[in-house]
């Protein structure tokens, strides 16, 4: 049942990370600095980024439902393969996912591809005041 | 559709809690702003016609108090600062709903006549 659960949640994963490359749903900042929201008409997914034991950066993607209650969650893990830690299937998704959803919350695209244009075509100012 | 100024009260006392800077009040509002919210989403729900917007927006506004809750619990910045996009979410939805409400009410007017 746990596995099966974990197998829907990292195919929403991987869904929403196609989904938000291909610019067809919009995420949003919150009140989190880290923590970057999609909703849908039912249900909320919000992706985190913390700090994990170590002190390096992990991923996290919660399920919220209706009353905005974590009702499942895919979290960074580590497997032990009998010789050392990998990382679990699911890491590299949730990596990215936070990268493309800071992205597209923050407008990360607009602001350079504007900051580009203005840097090529820098606008003139006049010194004289405009009166 | 009596729900909605409970709403309105709701939105506005949140805003009293926050301009007083009360973090724990704020907390309160937010959550009983999720289940307040959440209850009339259902309803929405059952409404042929409400749209699908305004569904996804009261639940960006119920999932974003529930991240402004987590970010007051940390306590690292002030009250307004930890709860901005949830206050800006509640206070679009409150709008939507209101126009919505009035058309409503023009709509059951205009079927009586």
């Amino acid at each position: 049942m746990t596995q099966d659960i974990d197998d829907r949640l990292h195919r929403i994963a991987v869904n929403l990370l196609a989904q938000t490359r291909a610019g067809a749903v919009s995420w949003r900042v919150t009140d989190r600095e880290y923590a970057f929201l999609y909703s849908g008409s039912r249900a909320s997914i919000l992706i985190v980024q913390y700090t994990d034991q170590d002190g390096d950066p992990a991923y996290r993607m919660d399920i919220l439902n209706q009353r905005g209650t974590a009702i499942e969650t895919l979290d960074y893990e580590w497997d032990f393969d009998g010789t050392g830690h990998e990382p679990a299937p699911q890491n590299a998704v949730l990596k990215e996912l936070w990268e493309e959803s800071r992205r597209n919350a923050l407008q990360i695209d607009d602001v350079l591809d504007g900051l580009l244009e203005e840097i090529k075509h820098p606008p003139k100012f006049s010194d004289e005041p405009p009166f | 559709l009596i729900l909605i100024p409970q709403l309105k009260w709701l939105a506005s006392e949140l805003d009293i809690a926050i301009k007083n800077e009360d973090a724990d009040l704020t907390r309160r509002h937010l959550d009983n702003w999720r289940g307040q919210a959440a209850h009339v989403r259902g309803l929405l729900l059952a409404d042929t016609s409400a749209g699908k917007k305004q569904l996804r927006d009261v639940q960006e506004s119920v999932a974003l108090a529930f991240t402004a809750t987590t970010s007051l619990l940390e306590g690292k910045r002030p009250v307004l600062e930890a709860c901005k996009q949830a206050r800006e979410s509640i206070g679009s939805v409150c709008n939507e709903l209101s126009i919505w409400v009035a058309q409503q009410s023009t709509q059951s007017g205009r079927d009586e006549q």
